[in-house]
């Protein structure tokens, strides 16, 4: 029965010669595809109804290097912007390396075509969109408690750990509320269009990522998802501003409130900016990094005081207004 | 795309064709002619000429052949003829089992009962328990042909030339029987000792085999359990984490996480009790599993091929079957550990029925308590509360009406329960824990599994087994947190997932002959899946959101499968099989051919096994990823529908099994794995790192994922040694795991390392066990896990940002991988009698070298660079365990 018997180790070399076969053969082509890596980063923003922007160049640059590298300036690059049928040749700034800017003035118009072209080292970077329309801040208004509440200091909400120590602390948290002009256009257009409302207060933020959770003092929508009340559209955002005591007052400072209206791709840039592990944002530039979007931008800045904490209203302003 | 596909199968299949090129002259010598020219011969000799010319298989009692001659002339191709011609005159006759093999017996009167075949059929019991053993081998040592016993330890081979054969009967872990049974006669009762493991050897001769020798199915694993208690495991004897000795088998995480079967998602296992789907088989956090080894008596693990008994599933089958309970006398264990406690009692009740019982509790909150009552210096009091635990109630109650008749009744209920109020200040000053706070989180967390299972079985004649099962299997979770970090702000969030899984099936086995068992099969299911969310977050005070949700999917699945095994020589075992599945939800039909075969070069030197099939998942297990307020425990399956195609898979398997001694066992695997529509994450990046995440609706939960395809393949090679008191295993491993699927990937669709890629696996395990003291040492070292690491840095503005931001390059997902990840654990052992019981303590060392593994790692840009923090595992940790056993 046992035929083979007398060649029992001339089979398992077989076997394992077949086997050892098999895997080469099935691992010859799972090695790594090279990737194409960049190595030009773009960054331009165009701003509706404001000057044609500079257009910035840079390298990537090792991960370590001696004495601290910092990422490199991409110089000597042709630059070209294409804005409706109009070619806009840009130069390389001489009092800044790596910084282009448009051979003549040119004031952005509101939903025309762009394209952008940068050459640089035998790396070609392109990035096109429509430009966006105009957003105006109608009004701000900023609702300011009576007194701090208390808060939490710890690091994250991960409680994996039994040494995980917190502090106390104390913080103003301030309820904004911004509107701004509905825009009447077709549904359609409206899906691709994004708002990001900001609230950028030049005050020490509270260092706890738990509160941080809680805070909103930013948002990123389609922006039809906002409430519409007539012919506005608002959102309310809520900051943050550290004290030392229950009773402090709250301190002076000044409040930015910022829109900033784009299309999907600025919204990908957006809402990927601040990902976890620092990565990349997602890019709009083809054969590069970086993005190149168009934008269009309004913003408050108002003084924000004690004295708002004694207001049973919120205090509101007008854009324009005082 | 396609041409890489097919030249790695076609490769695979060269490859395996150069394997099987050994077998062509063997065949080739059968086709040759034969010549017979005997005069007055004895009948013995001329039978060995006409074995040696025409490669017949013939078996005979000696007694009937002895004293006999035979004149006999014939020249010709036909091997039948010869032999008639041998036989001739001598009043024998040779009746024909199956290809090339034939029984001789006396010739009878009649032409009508020369036809007459009988059955051979019995019980395998545990002699020690009276319980019936499933998966033992019955092997008919002349004519090599064997099979295994069914879930009611009921054996039968058919067709037989009546008369009796040597039988010989093995089952892991039991002494093996050798005996000689009538065929045509009633059912036997065969009785087989538990075997001494401090002198259990693992000895393979012919037919000496297991359900793992015999199956046609390569990757097929019989778990000893009465092994498994000695192989070191992080807290008490678990199942899973014995089985991560197998290759190809790990889990997930270091010490917690899922089972992932050849670098398959853990999703893509079926872990069954007692023909019930469990669907979250995990206690603490995945760091032990719900299957206590007390508790069954029989397990087997298919890895990538399974029979087409078995669907639902990509990757894995583990099938589990409870104890019936003690027959024959009552017993009682009981055993403690560092987390939990456990007993189980068996006991007959009558001569017919036998019951068992099992019980097992955590107890960390019974040692620091659940409550804790505080009060601070103004008289203002508040409790605290640290409250976790778990259990397992398991019970299983067997009747037998008759000989024919069976019914079994199994329930399962486990159920872990977190219930935490605590302050945000954990440091390890614990005089801050117990003080009344305003800034304080509270985690109510709970998951159970509940199933129940009846099983009848019934022989409805000597060759036909019908085995009928009604099954409901639930799971469900209820997380509920408050999290207050602010007087102002707090989110308060109660999140539900519920699962129900009730079905019929009705399974046949008919033993048509020794060389044909056919199965057919039928399943009828529901499956309902229910989850809701009711959160409301506060920002401020006047800035609020609530959000309440309800999901329900509901489906009906229907599957049915026929299959044979056909053994058409001694040699060779085929079973070719197809699945036919309906699934409801987006109207899914799919049929799946399977095909599995054995070839026994020898059966001590070399046992060769092949199969190609392919599997459907009409389930699919995702999580949110993004808010941490939801879906932090839970396991969600979201069903196929027309929007989510089930995920399908071809899997190819070959193995090569040897005994170069007879107590050593070599076995090499190799497999190729192919599976398309299976859901990845878009963006694997994405973490819980929000407190409102997109919400339960399964749209906004598919939107977190990408259909892709998942290509494997790998060898395993393991090695098991036993010689006495000593026992050593060693498992390398080598495979790839690649995922490819659309998504946020900056270096565009291409193949990549999956999460689970481990190119190398190396584990080893040395044991000696004396008569009271035993002694383990594992060790593991493997590749480490794929990471995406960045390979350079850049800058980039925002149009309202002054400063730009540095941000790190990572051009392709999963290029890079962590440190080897190395961990030896010593297992002592000690047993012996006290106050009429027998005790063991056994005390496992976790880490006995304190290596400082490297378990994930993050980068963090810097001015200078990048900045890379490692999350270690854990160092050096001493377990006690204690178990009595009456």
């Amino acid at each position: 029965m046992p035929v083979l018997r007398s060649t029992p180790i001339r089979f398992l070399l077989q076997a394992l010669l077949a086997i050892g076969v098999m895997f080469m053969l099935v691992k010859c082509d799972w090695g790594s595809t090279p990737v194409d890596e960049q190595s030009l980063v773009v960054e331009a923003f165009l701003d509706t109804d404001e000057p044609l922007p500079p257009v910035l160049l840079r390298q990537t640059a090792p991960l370590t290097g001696a004495d601290g590298q910092r990422p490199k300036t991409a110089e000597g690059a042709r630059v070209l912007f294409t804005l409706g049928e109009t070619e806009i040749p840009y130069e390389e700034s001489s009092q800044r390396p790596g910084q282009y800017l448009p051979v003549r003035d040119t004031v952005v118009p509101p939903q025309v075509d762009w394209q952008l072209t940068a050459d640089w080292d035998d790396e070609s970077a392109r990035a096109s969109g429509q430009t966006a329309a105009p957003i105006t801040i109608r009004q701000v208004c900023v609702d300011v408690p009576s007194q701090p509440a208390e808060a939490i200091q710890v690091d994250s909400l991960r409680r994996d750990s039994l040494d995980i120590p917190a502090d106390q602390g104390y913080l103003y948290p301030i309820d904004v509320t911004v509107r701004w002009d509905a825009r009447s256009s077709s549904p359609e257009r409206d899906s691709t269009i994004w708002v990001r409302a900001q609230l950028r207060p030049d005050a020490s933020a509270f260092s706890s990522e738990v509160v941080d959770f809680f805070l909103e003092p930013a948002a990123i929508q389609r922006e039809t998802a906002y409430r519409r009340t007539t012919d506005a559209r608002r959102w309310t955002g809520v900051y943050a501003v550290p004290v030392d005591s229950a009773t402090a007052p709250l301190p002076r400072h000044s409040l930015t409130t910022a829109l900033t209206r784009g299309d999907t791709a600025f919204a990908s840039f957006a809402q990927t900016r601040t990902d976890p592990d620092r990565r990349e944002p997602i890019s709009n530039v083809d054969g590069g990094l970086g993005v190149a979007l168009a934008v269009s931008i309004d913003s408050l800045s108002k003084t924000v005081t004690d004295s708002l904490a004694r207001n049973e209203h919120p205090q509101c302003w007008i854009s324009g207004g005082s | 795309m396609v041409l890489p596909i097919v030249r790695r199968v076609v490769a695979y299949i060269t490859a395996l064709g150069l394997l099987c090129g050994l077998l062509f002259p063997r065949v080739a010598q059968a086709q040759s002619s034969v010549q017979l020219d005997l005069k007055g011969v004895p009948l013995e000799e001329a039978l060995n000429t006409v074995r040696a010319q025409t490669g017949l298989d013939l078996v005979y009692a000696e007694r009937l052949v002895s004293n006999r001659t035979v004149s006999c002339t014939y020249t010709g191709p036909d091997r039948t003829a010869a032999l008639r011609c041998v036989l001739q005159g001598t009043g024998l006759e040779a009746q024909r089992v199956r290809r090339r093999q034939y029984v001789l017996v006396k010739a009878p009167s009649t032409k009508k009962r020369s036809r007459r075949r009988v059955a051979l059929s019995g019980y395998v019991i545990d002699a020690e328990t009276g319980e019936r053993l499933p998966g033992a081998h019955v092997y008919l040592t002349a004519l090599q042909a064997g099979t295994t016993t069914n879930r009611d330890g009921y054996f039968v081979l058919s067709a037989l030339p009546p008369g009796t054969y040597d039988v010989r009967v093995s089952y892991l872990g039991f002494s093996t029987v050798d005996t000689t049974l009538t065929a045509g006669g009633s059912p036997t009762r065969i009785s087989l000792d538990p075997a001494a493991i401090e002198s259990e050897e693992v000895l393979v001769e012919a037919g000496s085999t297991t359900a793992e020798e015999t199956s046609q199915v390569p990757g097929m694993t019989s778990v000893d359990l009465a092994r498994l208690d000695r192989l070191p495991s992080f807290t008490e004897p678990d199942l899973f984490r014995a089985l991560q000795w197998t290759p190809g088998i790990r889990k997930t995480g270091a010490v917690n996480g899922g089972l992932s079967v050849r670098g398959a998602d853990p999703d893509q296992n079926l872990y069954l009790l007692d023909g019930a789907p469990v669907y979250h088989p995990w206690h603490a956090f995945s760091l032990i599993s719900t299957f206590q080894t007390g508790t069954l008596k029989n397990t087997n693990l298919y890895r990538g091929a399974f029979p087409v008994e078995y669907g639902g599933r990509l990757s894995s089958v583990l099938d589990a079957q409870m104890k019936d309970g003690n027959r024959e006398r009552p017993s009682a264990v009981a055993g403690f550990g560092v987390l939990s406690g456990r007993f189980r009692i068996e006991a007959p009740l009558s001569s017919n029925t036998s019951f068992m019982f099992s019980g097992r509790r955590s107890y960390i909150d019974k040692l620091i308590g659940r409550t804790h009552p505080v009060t601070d210096q103004s008289g203002r009091r508040d409790t605290l509360r640290t409250g976790y635990y778990f259990y397992d109630t398991s019970a299983k109650v067997g009747h037998r009406f008759n000989e024919k008749h069976r019914l079994t009744l199994s329930y399962y209920h486990g159920r872990d329960d977190l219930d935490l109020r605590l302050p945000f200040d954990l440091s390890l000053d614990f005089d801050s824990w117990l003080r009344p706070t305003n800034l304080f989180f509270e985690v109510k967390q709970n998951w159970e599994n509940r199933v129940f299972s009846a099983q009848h079985q019934h022989l409805w004649s000597e060759d036909v087994f019908v085995r009928s099962t009604a099954y409901y299997s639930g799971y469900q979770a209820l997380e509920s947190s408050f999290v207050q970090p602010t007087t102002t702000a707090s989110l308060a969030s109660e999140y539900s997932v519920r699962l129900h899984d009730a079905g019929v099936k009705v399974d046949v086995n008919y033993h048509h002959s020794v060389s044909h068992e056919v199965s057919t099969g039928f399943k009828l299911s529901t499956l309902q899946f229910e989850s809701t969310l009711d959160s409301e977050v506060f920002r401020s005070t006047s800035l609020a959101r609530r959000r309440q949700q309800e999901s329900d999917l509901g489906a009906i699945q229907v599957s049915g499968y026929v299959q044979d095994v056909w053994s058409p020589t001694p040699e060779w075992t085929v079973q070719p099989g197809v699945r036919v599945s309906y699934f409801s939800g987006g109207d899914h039909f799919r049929v799946v051919p399977r095909l599995s075969a054995r070839y026994t070069v020898d059966p001590t030197w070399l046992v060769l096994r092949g199969s190609a099939g392919m599997h459907v998942q009409y389930l699919h297990r995702l999580r949110d990823r993004h808010s941490v307020a939801y879906d932090l425990v839970s396991s969600r399956w979201v069903p196929s529908s027309s929007r989510v195609r089930p995920s399908t898979g071809l899997q190819l398997g070959f193995e090569a099994r040897t005994h170069p001694r007879p107590d050593l066992t070599v076995e090499l695997d190799s497999y190729i794995r192919k599976t398309r529509d299976v859901l990845v994450p878009s963006d694997v990046f994405q973490e819980k790192d929000d407190i409102e995440g997109p919400g339960i609706n399964v749209g906004a939960l598919l939107g977190q994922y990408t259909r892709g395809k998942e290509r494997a393949a790998g060898i395993e090679l393991s090695a098991v040694y036993g010689d006495g008191p000593w026992t050593a295993r060693l498992g390398l491993g080598s495979g790839r795991t690649m995922v490819r699927a659309p998504g946020r990937v900056q270096s565009g669709l291409r193949w990549r390392p999956s999460d689970l890629d481990v190119p190398f696996t190396l584990r080893g395990a040395f044991g000696w066990t004396g008569s009271s003291w035993s002694a383990t040492l594992a060790t593991e070292w493997r590749s480490g896990y794929p990471i995406s690491a960045p390979v350079a840095r850049y800058q980039v503005g925002d149009p309202v940002e002054s400063d730009p931001v540095t941000y790190l390059y990572r051009p392709r997902i999963n290029n890079n991988r962590l440190a080897p990840y190395f961990r030896a654990d010593l297992t002592l052992g000690y047993s012996f009698e006290f106050l009429s019981a027998d005790w063991t303590t056994t005390l496992t060392l976790f880490n006995v070298t304190n290596r400082d593994n490297e378990l994930s790692r993050s980068y963090e840009p810097t001015p200078a660079g990048v900045d890379v923090q490692s999350q270690r595992g854990l160092p050096i940790l001493p377990l006690l365990e204690m178990e009595m056993r009456i």
